[in-house]
């Protein structure tokens, strides 16, 4: 495989992994009160009322992770298709392709995510 | 902790323990204080500038009045925005420090045969020290002597050259004398930069850039004090994480007991100044604009430097003339908004009415804004062009990159934000001569006067000092002005802003706040060194920079820990108060911030902090990733927010969009990240990996960053570009456009208007006894029903 063949699937993994993560991020509905590792405010503070995960504004917050995540999914894709596009090597056909199976797919799951955080609010 | 204690009978007592104050200022005075030190440091080790460079045999090769009419050449051209020197500048052209060692060492080996033998004669050429002192004489060797006649040669093809296709205008500069005064200056450079600096096995640049050829590689420095640095962040980040987990009131917490009930904005009062502001946003949203597209016009041509889609843009816009206003217009942008939420806020913090002529002076200030922002650009475009004879850096382009504006505009740009200080006096004197000096409403005060007094700083660049100390002053703009003291105004005014919300109690933000100014001037006032590792200052610097400038990493991780607190404030409020939260957009936009300040600032930044990293990074696309995910992700998503705070208000309920404000945070975040995902960072790491794998200079020559494969990443730039202008900043420019066309239909509580507070008094004193206080955008009441 060429360099810039590897470098490409690389990168594109990595930013299909990194759209995973901040997606992940983005549901969690964390917080100080819930973080192992800020126990004291459980310890000292009482908790305030549970807050919804589609609740204004970590709904929205949510969603801003869930966009830069796909934002970063499709650009994967992206960079995965034009590395197919100026690589033809037979390994390289196949890993790029895989790679770009895989962020598609990571994509279109996280578009589902944001349109329909979307329609749930709506 | 101290217990809060009275200042004054007729002053509010102070809210804050007395130990926060006290800690607050013995950092910030430490901070300074090696800050001076190293500004000593900086007179007094800076690389000097020979006399004059002579062979052995006498021949004089250039002169220090070479040297110095060189930087005047390179300033005024705008060539620090198009190439660098000792790395700082744009990232198009090459690095001519680079550029120039790594041509001279190749010409000094050739003419000494190529053999191991002439590759350590060559690296001794470079490294030895032949500058007297005394005499001020550079003594430099035959082979050196030819290199420098050859490279003058090349120059003159370069800068010169009638069909353009290097991004300058083409025949950018052909008077010979001028082409060897700026050979020279990159011949001093690069002996600085290979030259053993005296009783030192490194250069004046700590053996800056990386070149096998002369023998310049990292110094023992540059890697341990890179250790040093991880260190010092980890060991930070956990005595962060443990403060929090050992005092629970640290960080922003809401108004437990309170309820809240949000007015709607058309029932909030606004005074002349306030109403005002609309055209400062318009403004802001307008600059924007341009600067994208002076920003596209740039980026182009990194990705096609031939032509324009067939026109020759370089004949009227070349590269340097729109990335100087791109850089420029990026900072007028966001400080008109600034400016503008500076105002917006006072009558909001005070309740007061304006006091008389506060209107008048928002008009004038803006219309001097307007003036400066015009005059500055187009005399940049005719300085580039040699307009204005020997005055040059006052009204033409002054030439150091983010201090581009001639100095009469940078002074008129002071004054303005002088008088905007002193407009914010003549609102709050009331409130602050009632406050305590540690309470909120004076910190937000000292906030804003920090920000012309920092800035005057820069004043101090002056294009007849040596690089070095240019550099020095020119980055208390870059990064003490831009980096901690708008961060720190911009902390103060988010706190207050939530405060006048009643989402947190004013106790909370005044914690907040200090603890920034803590944490900030711990890492950021020092930390300005880490821009100053090879740039001619000592090893000294280099090491107090990487150690100190990791700190700055630690607030930012707090503000991501705390965004999520900060987030569930709103929440708990939309969900209590009867009427609706008025600002969801504007919160939205500092979520923003807190996501591009972890990942722009917090993750990019560290990316390329470390001095070994920095070594082979700097110039190079992972510091463009850094600067757009942190300046636009933070300073620009802020700045947007301050507008639709104001614009909520501003823009009658029959022409407000929540819709277009939406599509506009969502297409501005998705076009930042196609940006930094798609082109910035990979063609970022492609080069980081080439100047250490091929070498530096190469990494920054023309024929590198027009390479196909980069070529291919700066194109898929376009999409995303496309989405950030349109869907973006168009919106914002139509919201802009409504308040201001809209701004008069007032009317308390009228139909579809604004509500409007009466004519300002003839006096603010008269009028005090009686004054009603204005009503504020949020009513807060306590369980058993009673008003706060």
């Amino acid at each position: 495989m060429r360099f810039e063949a590897v470098f490409l699937a690389c990168y594109a993994l990595l930013l299909v992994a990194a759209a995973g993560g901040l997606h992940r991020l983005g549901k969690m509905n964390t917080s100080p009160w819930r973080s192992r590792v800020l126990a004291g405010h459980r310890r000292q503070v009482p908790g305030p009322p549970p807050t919804d995960g589609t609740d204004w504004p970590h709904s929205e917050a949510g969603r801003l992770n869930t966009l830069v995540a796909l934002v970063t999914a499709l650009s994967a894709v992206t960079l995965a298709i034009v590395g197919l596009a100026r690589n033809h090597r037979p390994i390289e056909i196949a890993v790029l392709g895989v790679v770009a199976f895989a962020a598609a797919a990571a994509a279109l799951g996280l578009a589902r995510a944001f349109t329909g955080g979307s329609r749930a609010r709506s | 902790m101290t217990p809060p204690a009275a200042t004054s009978p007729s002053r509010r007592d102070r809210l804050i323990g007395r130990g926060w104050v006290q800690a607050a200022v013995l950092i910030t005075l430490f901070g300074f204080f090696v800050l001076v030190l190293m500004g000593y440091q900086t007179y007094r080790s800076s690389p000097p500038i020979p006399e004059r460079a002579v062979t052995a045999a006498g021949q004089t090769v250039y002169t220090g009045a070479d040297v110095r009419a060189g930087q005047d050449v390179f300033l005024k051209n705008g060539l620090m925005q198009y190439g660098s020197v000792f790395g700082h500048g744009a990232y198009l052209g090459p690095d001519f420090t680079a550029a120039y060692l790594h041509r001279s060492a190749e010409i000094v080996n050739r003419s000494y045969g190529g053999s191991d033998t002439a590759t350590r004669r060559t690296v001794d050429d470079f490294k030895r020290n032949t500058y007297d002192d005394k005499s001020g004489t550079l003594t430099v060797s035959d082979a050196q002597a030819q290199a420098f006649a050859a490279l003058t040669r090349h120059y003159a093809e370069f800068f010169a050259a009638p069909e353009g296709k290097t991004g300058l205008r083409p025949k950018a500069i052909t008077d010979p004398v001028q082409i060897k005064q700026l050979t020279s200056y990159f011949a001093w450079s690069a002996w600085a930069a290979s030259t053993e600096r005296p009783g030192k096995k490194y250069s004046y640049t700590n053996n800056w850039p990386s070149e096998p050829l002369v023998g310049n590689t990292p110094t023992a420095d540059t890697v341990v004090w890179s250790v040093l640095s991880l260190v010092a962040l980890i060991g930070g980040t956990g005595a962060l994480f443990a403060a929090f987990g050992r005092w629970n009131w640290l960080g922003w917490h809401g108004r437990d007991q309170r309820e809240l009930r949000f007015r709607e904005p058309r029932s909030v009062p606004l005074t002349p100044s306030q109403r005002a502001t609309a055209w400062f946003f318009f403004a802001m949203a307008g600059l924007f604009l341009v600067q994208t597209f002076v920003g596209a016009a740039g980026q182009h041509y990194r990705a096609d430097l031939e032509s324009f889609f067939g026109i020759p843009l370089d004949r009227w816009l070349p590269y340097n003339l729109v990335r100087t206003w791109h850089v420029q217009l990026s900072l007028f942008w966001v400080s008109v908004s600034f400016l503008a939420a500076g105002i917006f806020l006072v009558p909001m913090i005070t309740r007061r009415r304006d006091p008389k002529g506060q209107s008048v002076l928002t008009h004038l200030l803006l219309g001097a804004l307007v003036v400066v922002v015009l005059g500055s650009l187009l005399g940049e475009l005719a300085g580039m062009r040699g307009a204005f004879g020997k005055l040059w850096s006052w009204f033409g382009m002054q030439g150091f990159e983010y201090l581009d504006l001639g100095k009469f505009w940078q002074i008129l740009m002071t004054v303005g934000m002088a008088v905007w200080v002193a407009m914010l006096w003549r609102g709050m004197r009331h409130k602050l001569a009632g406050e305590s000096r540690s309470n909120l409403p004076w910190l937000f005060f000292f906030a804003a006067l920090a920000l012309p007094v920092v800035y005057a700083t820069g004043l101090l660049t002056d294009h007849g000092d040596t690089y070095t100390i240019t550099d020095f002053w020119r980055f208390m703009v870059v990064h003490l002005w831009v980096e901690d003291f708008l961060e720190l105004f911009t902390t103060v005014m988010v706190a207050y802003i939530f405060v006048l919300l009643g989402v947190v109690r004013e106790k909370v933000a005044l914690r907040v706040v200090y603890l920034d100014i803590v944490l900030y001037s711990a890492g950021g006032v020092i930390g300005t060194a880490h821009h100053w590792y090879f740039n001619g200052e000592p090893a000294e610097v280099l090491a107090l920079g990487a150690f100190f400038s990791a700190l700055e990493v630690i607030p930012l991780t707090f503000l991501t820990v705390e965004a999520w607190s900060f987030i569930r404030l709103g929440a708990r409020q939309e969900s209590r108060s009867p009427t609706p939260f008025p600002h969801r957009w504007a919160v939205m936009f500092l979520v923003a911030v807190g996501f591009w300040n972890f990942l722009g600032a917090g993750v990019f930044g560290f990316l390329i902090n470390l001095p070994i990293v920095s070594y082979y990074e700097m110039g190079t696309m992972l510091t463009a990733n850094h600067g757009h995910a942190a300046m636009m992700g933070v300073y620009g998503m802020l700045a947007c927010g301050f507008a639709v705070f104001a614009l909520r208000y501003l823009v009658p309920r029959k022409y407000w969009s929540d819709r277009l404000v939406s599509i506009s945070f969502w297409s501005l975040n998705a076009g930042l990240a196609w940006m930094v995902f798609v082109t910035l960072m990979p063609i970022g790491l492609l080069q980081l990996y080439h100047a250490v794998d091929v070498g530096y200079w190469d990494a920054r020559s023309l024929a590198y960053v027009g390479n196909p494969t980069n070529a291919v990443f700066e194109w898929l730039r376009l999409p995303g570009d496309v989405v950030f202008i349109v869907g973006g900043v168009a919106p914002l420019l139509w919201l802009a456009w409504n308040a201001v066309i809209h701004r008069r239909r007032d009317g308390a509580g009228g139909r579809d208007g604004l509500a409007t507070q009466p004519q300002s008094a003839e006096s603010a004193d008269a009028a005090d006894s009686r004054e009603p206080e204005l009503a504020l955008f949020t009513e807060v009441t306590d369980p058993g029903g009673r008003d706060a």
